[in-house]
């Protein structure tokens, strides 16, 4: 609310006495050794304080598996920090930026996925044997491919790939790192998405331990995955500035900085091939994805891991392997962004299914519904749907979405220039971490105050995505209280033990649950309490609109407010720190095969289109999204996450992509940087479908991501049967749209 | 040291003229290309003119002559009644700048001396044959609009010179305009191709007495397509040439790689909606 009234403040919004102002010098070169850092001119600036460079760093220069807070050596990209300016101003911090020189000795760039896997190729890192990013292999087994492929009437071989894409927030990073001079502590503040890692991150860089760092996450314009490693580093970096001038420094990214060291969603290639029966029944699928990290690396390791569990798709095939890899490149990096590697498997998979369908002259939808997982079938990675196991509404989400569309095929050829297509696509999406990093746990803490207010406290936060609402719903619904009581003060990691990062739609699911047992134990020692007062059994006593009594007997009550006094005046404690975890699950690396995640999100969405196919515009008309999340804790919710969600996927289709020419960034603002507009956003229809599902608290489970995922497989399946032509990399822009395939890189065209 | 930047806000065209002799001024009007162009730097603007006080260099006359003044906004073109009935080509072109803020703010006479090849309100103003009256102190000279542009953010504008008013004669009643324009999004999308053809039919309705056709962000400069015109000058309308009109406009105009497109995507293009647009103007030239 306070972000709409503008009373929320930003980092940028802070000020602390005697606070600096820092400035990164970027690199010049996707790929150099650096000769000389010359940094006297700036110095010569009387408002320059200092100039920091990797000698300063007094910790740890490495951190988050390889990211430098300053590159000493080498550049490896275009945004990588060389050295740091601190200075009284903004604006001498930035003239002294530009007053360092920095001599470089160039080296022949990695560009490309077929750059890094080139034999001879230079390495990205020297310390490493090839470019392949290290841990970032997976696989998944299940069935006997060879013989799958045997049985198939036909074989279909495709490749598809997609682009970098940018989270486009609309506060770009700021961080300000606050020392106490008292002792060795530092504060920073700042649009961080996971102040966890930040605190760790900064610790090392300090070489202090976790407990003297503290990171007050501030209201957050935006991060959708990305506020991570390059709000991280600007953390170390302003930290480091700190400890050298004892003064608050703050660092504030402009949107071209944002834009040229930040993380963005990984580029991946999709080499499928794929077995069919005559009757549409998909008997087998190899797929070999591989991620362009760019220069540095900390999620593709992630990023693929969940790939190889999702890259075929919600269809019951029997004969699956599935490899996955990532490569390092002299270019901007893949980080963490909403949907976390799905949205580009589902345009590859979702593509795929169109053009089975297309080979097999069937109706998308009915392959789709030939070949959905269901009920007695089993995931690629072996868990039981239906009876016994894990829900499996996709044949019914199928069906339903279709009618309430009223879906038919356009009939072909159309006349005129101006073309329709519909486009369907489906998709699942494991709940949570899962197996991706051993448990998937986090903790919450629920304290009722002597004034009756009720303070709650949560390791994840909230980016802007509702998690403060659903957390003091799920708190007032547990203690049977108003929500005005609950109270959330913003995230701070000296007040709760580390509960991993706010991703993976898991705030809701995991960091629900946690906070639905913290409120369960409070709401034990409520009753407690009440029970000494009405002399009755705690056991047998329920909480409703602050009141507590025993359904028994309901004349005999006593009031919330009443309780919280007594408890008090005698003594006891009205609080909990509660910590669920998933356990780690039983999962082989090896095959694939296990309990990946403990349940999953299904969803489709269907989406109308009108190609201009004399100038490649395309226009969407229209949009339904189906989605399962179990229970609907806030519809309302639901809902603005799943129309933020299809514009994104939108612009992922058909606008945005990072334009580079040798490892520079060319599109480095929102004037080259297109993303949709809301003249650009077509009608959104949203169709949530309740499962029953009893794995998160009261039911629910996750949307944020599923609401983005499914999107631009679906539009990137509606051009294609507007035009007739297939367009295998993203996005689909106005002059692929056009030709059927790319000028200025290579397309393949049909 | 660096000499402090000073604001001037003259509310008389004289006296912002006399600033302009005495002063080194960077003029703001809307301010919506320049303080984009600058924003990282806007120190380096020095000492600023705005002209947002001069009234009189505000709004539109129609007389003999049809007058825009330089201070008028994209949303007053767009919303002028006599512009929207007799010119709805020129109050669509006003209406693809931007977004609405923008056009609230931003001004023709900013879009012309922007001298941007991708200048929505170029095409159908040069398709008017509209004249610029250019003033510097005491000295007022008149250029064809056509002629006023040299390159990308160059033009004939000479320091210390405003421009005051851009000017046409309204077109025959049976003449027709038609302005298209291809962005990637269907707002605050800068042009990568556009054209504006204003037809004039002769009077019996059958042929093509006058044509004028103007391409934008197909070459440095805005680029009028005169032998695609002298093609067309006559030419039946139950007989057009057109895929020779097409062979001659793709050798008209120049267009060039960038980040929005590339050379060839604009050849091909800018003869469809040179097509359709001619198609356009021809259908409406019937309807009066």
């Amino acid at each position: 609310m306070s972000k709409v009234t503008g009373r929320a403040r930003f980092a940028d919004d802070l000020s602390f006495h005697g606070m600096l102002f820092a400035s990164t010098v970027y690199s010049q070169h996707p790929h150099a050794r650096i000769k000389k850092v010359d940094m006297s001119k700036a110095m010569d600036i009387p408002e320059v304080l200092a100039v920091i460079t990797p000698d300063d760093v007094p910790g740890s220069n490495g951190v988050m598996r390889g990211f430098l807070v300053l590159a000493g050596e080498k550049v490896k990209y275009v945004g990588d920090g060389v050295a740091l300016v601190v200075a009284k101003s903004e604006t001498a911090a930035r003239k002294g930026r530009d007053a360092v020189v920095v001599d470089y000795e160039p080296l022949p760039p990695v560009l490309s996925i077929d750059d890094a896997l080139k034999s001879g190729a230079s390495l990205v890192h020297e310390d490493k044997e090839d470019n392949i990013i290290s841990k970032s292999r997976y696989q998944l087994k299940k069935g006997d491919l060879e013989r799958g492929f045997a049985e198939a009437d036909f074989i279909v071989e495709r490749t598809y790939e997609t682009q970098f894409v940018a989270h486009a927030y609309i506060e770009p990073e700021v961080v300000i790192a606050v020392p106490d001079f008292n002792q060795e502590f530092m504060t920073i503040y700042g649009s961080i998405q996971n102040p966890f890692s930040a605190r760790a991150a900064v610790a090392a860089a300090l070489g202090w331990s976790v407990g003297q760092v503290k990171i007050v996450q501030n209201a957050v314009g935006g991060t959708f995955g990305g506020k991570d490693e390059c709000a991280i580093l600007n953390a170390c970096r302003a930290a480091i500035a700190s400890i050298k001038t004892h003064r608050p420094v703050k660092l504030s990214l402009s949107r071209e900085e944002s834009m040229v060291e930040g993380p963005k969603r990984h580029p991946y290639r999709f080499n499928f091939k794929v077995g069919v029966k005559k009757d549409g029944s998909i008997l087998a699928m190899k797929s070999e994805l591989i991620a362009q990290g760019g220069a540095y690396n900390n999620k593709a390791q992630f990023t693929n891991w969940r790939a190889s569990i999702h890259a075929t798709g919600p269809y019951n095939i029997p004969n699956i392997e599935t490899r996955v890899f990532g490569v390092y490149t002299n270019t901007i990096y893949g980080g963490a962004m909403r949907g976390f590697s799905s949205p580009q498997c589902i345009f590859a998979q979702e593509s795929l299914m169109d053009e089975i369908a297309q080979e097999l002259d069937m109706d998308p939808l009915e392959l789709r519904r030939k070949n959905a997982l269901s009920p007695g079938h089993t995931l690629p990675d072996g868990q039981l749907l239906g009876e016994g196991g894990l829900p499996a509404p996709l044949p019914d989400i199928i069906d339903n979405t279709a009618r309430k569309f009223k879906y038919s095929k356009p009939a072909q050829p159309q006349e005129g220039s101006v073309k329709k297509g519909i486009g369907i696509a489906c998709g699942f999406r494991g709940a949570g971490l899962g197996a991706e990093a051993g448990a998937d746990a986090t903790g919450a803490i629920v304290t009722v105050q002597s004034d009756g207010s009720i303070t709650i406290v949560s390791g994840l936060t909230d980016n802007g995505q509702g998690l403060k609402v659903a957390f003091s719903q799920i708190v007032a619904e547990v203690l049977g209280v108003s929500l005005d009581r609950i109270v959330y003060p913003t995230t701070d990691t000296s007040i709760i033990p580390d509960g991993g990062p706010t991703v993976a739609s898991r705030g809701v699911m995991i960091g629900g649950r946690a906070m639905e047992k913290a409120a369960l134990e409070v709401k034990k020692k409520i009753l407690v309490v009440a029970g000494e007062i009405l002399q009755l059994d705690p056991e047998k006593l329920t909480i409703e609109n602050e009141e507590i009594f025993s359904p028994d007997n309901p004349e005999k009550r006593v009031s919330y407010m009443d309780v919280v006094s007594r408890a008090y005046a005698t003594g006891q404690m009205l609080a909990a720190l509660s910590w669920f975890s998933t356990g780690v699950p039983e999962f082989d690396y090896e095959t694939g095969q296990g309990k990946s995640y403990p349940t999953y999100s299904w969803g489709m969405v269907i989406t109308e289109v009108e190609v201009d196919t004399e100038t490649g515009l395309v226009k969407v008309n229209r949009a339904l999204s189906t989605h399962d999340v179990g229970t609907a804790i806030n519809p309302a919710a639901i809902k603005g996450q799943v129309y933020g969600g299809y514009v994104m996927g939108q612009g992922m289709a058909v606008l945005e992509d990072i334009e580079q020419a040798n490892g520079f960034v060319k599109s480095k603002n929102f004037d080259e940087y297109l993303i949709p507009t809301a003249m650009d956003i077509p009608d959104i229809d949203v169709l949530i479908v309740e499962t029953g599902d009893t794995y998160g608290p009261f039911g629910g489970k996750s949307v944020g991501e599923p609401g983005t995922e499914m999107a631009a497989a679906s539009v990137a399946n509606a051009i294609a049967q507007a035009t007739g032509r297939r367009i295998r990399n993203l996005p689909c822009n106005l002059e692929r749209v056009f030709l059927g395939y790319n000028l200025t890189r290579q397309g393949t065209a049909r | 040291m660096e000499k402090k930047a000073q604001y001037f806000a003259p509310s008389a065209l004289e006296e912002a003229l006399k600033l302009l002799q005495k002063h080194q001024l960077t003029v703001i009007a809307g301010g919506t290309d320049l303080l984009v162009q600058n924003y990282e730097k806007l120190p380096a603007l020095g000492s600023i003119l705005d002209m947002s006080r001069i009234d009189a260099l505000k709004g539109i006359e129609v007389g003999k002559e049809v007058s825009i003044y330089t201070l008028t906004t994209h949303a007053q073109l767009e919303a002028h009644p006599w512009i929207k009935e007799k010119l709805p080509f020129l109050a669509a072109a006003a209406g693809e700048v931007g977004s609405p803020q923008v056009r609230n703010r931003g001004t023709a006479g900013g879009n012309i001396v922007n001298a941007s090849p991708a200048a929505d309100l170029a095409p159908p103003l040069i398709s008017l044959d509209a004249r610029v009256f250019l003033q510097k102190g005491n000295e007022e000279r008149i250029i064809n609009l056509e002629d006023f542009f040299l390159g990308p953010g160059q033009s004939v504008l000479e320091k210390g010179e405003l421009l005051v008013k851009v000017v046409f004669k309204p077109p025959p009643a049976r003449a027709a305009g038609c302005y298209i324009k291809i962005g990637q999004r269907k707002a605050q999308a800068i042009a990568i191709t556009s054209v504006a053809v204003l037809v004039e039919m002769a009077a019996d309705g059958k042929e093509i007495a006058d044509i004028r056709i103007c391409l934008g962000s197909v070459g440095p400069v805005p680029i009028r397509a005169r032998k695609t015109e002298a093609l067309l000058q006559g030419a039946s309308r139950a007989n057009l040439p057109l895929k020779e009109a097409c062979r001659i406009l793709e050798a008209e105009i120049a267009p060039m790689d960038d980040i929005r497109g590339t050379a060839w995507y604009r050849q091909q293009v800018s003869k469809t909606i040179f097509r359709r647009a001619l198609m356009q103007a021809l259908a409406h030239g019937e309807v009066r």
